[in-house]
């Protein structure tokens, strides 16, 4: 069953009385509890595309469903975003019970979860530290930690580990694979490093230039494999991928 | 803070303090008038009246700046925020807080005047409107450039407008505002020193002109450095608040 559809999706922004359309005839769908990668250069309208998902633009047109619902009305998502995500006057507890308290949850409740979700994540000793004393790859467990505290059906991260260094990189991707068998979220990330995708998406998809659409999609039964990375088929992909972002084929 | 900080933190101001009053003894020999006593002269007549006759000026002085800060922060702020997270407010107002934030508000102080009477009110109403603007600008810039992502993801918890502003904006500027109030409080002091020194018997300000005009020059001076010290008290509070409110800052 797939869990997130959106057909001929359609945004535009309108800028000094100008309509640049930032995404055109944009058509996906995800398996409930699968992951899906989104790849593309960069200003091809991935964000955008993650903000309607989100719940943040209603300006488009199109149909877009999760779960049956449209975004707006829909409160088992939650957005990872690369940086800022956390906000620097609040500690780590705080930024983690922040969507609990936003949605009226007792004081009771709020702590009994927000710990529980430190405790899990490995964050319970951080929890007096401000974004700023953590490390990256730190901050985004805190951002996970206050996405996944709402217990979300659904995951949208917006590069969320393109800043980071290359191993702690590949540390919080196999943290999130973990995470994901565990939980049985479906999630879908926005990434430029093509190893990234080939690692965590079940399903890839590809996008065009400005305004985005999809232009080719990969069905990857490599992904969440820790023994992939290195494999034959799993540079086939990649180097298969390279080429179409790059439009040779 | 540590014992040990603090300590350092003590004697750097004590430094500071005997570095004024080398600097101002050798100045008051230089110039050898009665018009610029020693700082012993100044200090003897301060601490002679600083038990009676300053005290009342100084408690006006204080409550007319105290008020003024409060109701402008309290005018200010909210204003300040709004605009910079209404993009259409903003642009609206921009040009009307353009026109009128450069003309100096002391010259309004004649129909102040006329129009609010020579009490307090006429005095507090022209500190608050010079500070007011100082906090409204500063405190829409501060919110017109917060990340995006900040707002975005705060959003994306299904935060309404009220929570926008309480975990966001309000937290996100606090630094900029309190910024723009030590700013204002020094602003204040000197529009403080106008508007006493005009149709009134109180405050610190008459005190100086006063004695002043009578040649009691240490007398003067002795209301001088009550000023000063007000000014210094106050600015005390506002580091101490902002130490307090926003940690997060110095880290």
């Amino acid at each position: 069953m797939d869990y997130l559809s959106i057909a001929s999706l359609q945004v535009s922004y309108v800028h000094d009385n100008q309509i640049t359309p930032a995404l055109r005839d944009l058509s996906l769908s995800l398996a409930i509890e699968s992951t899906g990668v989104i790849i593309g250069p960069s200003g091809c309208g991935k964000s955008t595309l993650l903000g309607v998902l989100a719940g943040l633009n209603q300006n488009y047109q199109g149909t877009v469903r999760i779960n049956g619902k449209a975004p707006g009305e829909c409160d088992e998502t939650a957005l990872i975003l690369q940086e800022y995500g956390l906000l620097p006057w609040k500690t780590t507890w705080d930024n983690v019970k922040l969507g609990l308290e936003l949605r009226g949850f007792s004081k009771q409740e709020t702590v009994l979860r927000t710990e529980k979700i430190l405790d899990k994540l490995g964050l319970l000793h951080l929890r007096k530290r401000y974004p700023v004393q953590l490390s990256g790859g730190q901050r985004q467990r805190v951002a996970i930690a206050r996405s996944l505290v709402l217990e979300p059906e659904l995951l949208l991260m917006d590069e969320p580990f393109s800043s980071l260094d290359a191993l702690t990189r590949e540390e919080l991707q196999d943290f999130l694979i973990e995470l994901w068998q565990e939980t049985k979220l479906t999630i879908l990330l926005i990434t430029h490093n093509i190893e990234e995708a080939v690692f965590l998406g079940q399903k890839i998809f590809v996008m065009s230039e400005c305004p985005g659409t999809i232009i080719k999609e990969y069905t990857n039964p490599l992904a969440g494999d820790y023994s992939a990375r290195g494999k034959m088929e799993f540079l086939e992909l990649a180097n298969s991928l390279r080429s179409s972002l790059r439009g040779w084929n | 803070m540590q014992p040990k900080e603090l300590m350092q933190k003590f004697i750097y101001t004590l430094v500071a303090v005997d570095i004024l009053i080398v600097f101002w003894y050798l100045l008051s020999r230089l110039l050898n008038t009665p018009a610029l006593p020693t700082p012993l002269t100044a200090f003897n007549s301060f601490v002679q009246l600083v038990t009676n006759e300053l005290v009342p000026h100084v408690v006006i002085s204080f409550y007319r700046v105290a008020v003024s800060l409060a109701i402008s922060t309290v005018l200010g702020v909210p204003l300040g925020l709004f605009l910079g997270k209404n993009t259409r407010a903003d642009e609206f107002s921009a040009p009307l807080i353009y026109m009128t934030y450069p003309i100096p508000k002391v010259v309004f102080l004649p129909i102040f005047l006329i129009l609010l009477g020579i009490g307090n009110l006429s005095k507090i109403v022209l500190i608050t409107l010079v500070i007011f603007y100082l906090i409204l600008v500063t405190t829409r810039d501060a919110a017109r450039n917060l990340p995006r992502e900040y707002v975005l993801s705060v959003r994306s918890l299904r935060a309404n407008e009220l929570d926008l502003y309480r975990h966001v904006y309000f937290p996100a500027c606090l630094p900029a505002i309190l910024t723009s109030l030590r700013l204002g409080l020094g602003m204040a002091m000197s529009v403080l020193f106008l508007v006493e020194t005009y149709a009134t018997q109180e405050g610190i300000g008459y005190f100086i002109m006063n004695s002043w005009s009578s040649l009691a020059y240490d007398k003067m001076f002795a209301g001088i450095i009550a000023m000063g010290l007000m000014g210094f008290l106050l600015y005390l509070l506002l580091d101490a608040c902002e130490k307090v409110l926003c940690s997060w800052v110095h880290l």
